[in-house]
C-alpha cells in the first residue's frame, strides 16, 4: 500500500501552491483557478485519512467537497460576468466598493 | 510508486505553472491537467468511485464553465501560442491513459489496498450521513434557483 506520508506531502505543497496563486494572480478566473487547485489538494488528504482509518467518511466528505466546488465555480462565475459586463472591472484591485 | 511519483509530480508542476504562465486559456488546461493527475491518485489510494467524479464533475463540467468564461475576454488574450495549449493537451492525454490504466481492474497499482465500493459509499451516504447529503442538496438546489433569480433580475425580466 502506498504510505500516507507521501500524501500529506503532496496534499500540503498543493495547498500551498493553491495559495500561492490566490495571492499572485490578479485577474478574477485566475483566483477561481487557485481556489479550486487548493481544495483539490486538500482532498487527497481526505481519502489518504479514509484509508488509513478504513471508514468511508473522508471519501464522503471529497464527494460534499466536489459538489460544493462546482457550486462555486457557478456563483463566481456568475459574480465575474457582473464584474466585467455593469462595472468593467478587469482586476480585483480595481474593486473598490467592499474596501472598509 | 512510480505511478504514483509521475502523477505527483505532474499535479505539483502543473501547480508551478499556473504561477508563472500568464495566458488565461494555458492556466486552465495546466488546472485541467492537475485535476486528471489528481483523479489517479485518487485511484491509487483506493478510491476509483472518486476518481470517476473527479472525471466527469470537477475535471469535466467545472472545466467547461471555466472554459466558457474565457469567451467573455478580448480575443488576443484567449489565444495563446498553439504550443502553449499543445504542451499541456499532449500531457493530460498522456494522464487519462495512466487514469485508465490505474482505474482497469488488472491494471490497479495497489493490489493490498481494498478499494471502496460504491454500493458501501451510498450505503454510508444515505444512512449515516443523510442529515449533511439533503442539506447540501437543499443548498445545491438553493443556489442553482439563486442564480436563475439573479441573472433574470440582471436582464430586466
Amino acid at each position: 500500500m502506498i504510505p500516507l506520508v507521501p500524501a500529506l506531502v503532496v496534499g500540503s505543497l498543493g495547498f500551498l501552491l493553491g495559495l500561492t496563486i490566490l495571492f499572485v494572480k490578479r485577474g478574477p478566473l485566475m483566483i477561481l483557478v487557485g481556489a479550486e487547485f487548493a481544495l483539490n489538494s486538500i482532498n487527497l488528504l481526505f481519502v489518504a485519512f479514509s484509508r488509513l482509518h478504513k471508514s468511508p467518511l473522508g471519501d464522503a466528505v471529497v464527494l460534499f467537497t466536489i459538489a460544493l466546488a462546482a457550486v462555486e465555480v457557478a456563483i463566481a462565475l456568475a459574480l465575474i460576468f457582473h464584474l466585467y459586463r455593469r462595472l468593467k472591472i478587469k482586476a480585483l484591485e480595481e474593486l473598490e466598493e467592499l474596501k472598509g | 510508486m512510480a505511478v504514483f511519483l509521475f502523477l505527483a509530480v505532474v499535479f505539483l508542476m502543473s501547480g508551478i505553472s499556473i504561477i508563472f504562465v500568464k495566458e488565461p486559456t494555458t492556466n486552465i488546461l495546466l488546472l485541467l491537467v492537475s485535476l486528471t493527475a489528481m483523479a489517479g491518485l485518487f485511484a491509487l489510494y483506493g478510491s476509483p468511485f472518486l476518481a470517476v467524479v473527479q472525471l466527469l464533475v470537477y475535471a469535466g463540467a467545472g472545466v467547461v464553465l471555466l472554459i466558457s468564461a474565457l469567451f467573455f475576454l478580448p480575443r488576443e488574450r484567449r489565444s495563446p501560442p498553439p504550443l502553449r495549449l499543445m504542451v499541456p493537451g499532449l500531457l493530460w492525454l498522456l494522464l487519462l491513459a495512466v487514469d485508465i490504466a490505474v482505474l482497469l481492474p488488472s491494471g490497479r497499482g495497489t493490489p493490498s489496498v481494498s478499494p471502496l465500493t460504491t454500493a458501501r459509499l451510498s450505503s454510508y451516504l444515505l444512512h449515516d450521513l443523510l442529515l449533511p447529503f439533503v442539506m447540501v442538496s437543499l443548498l445545491l438546489v438553493i443556489t442553482v434557483t439563486a442564480l436563475f433569480l439573479w441573472t433574470g433580475k440582471e436582464r430586466g425580466e
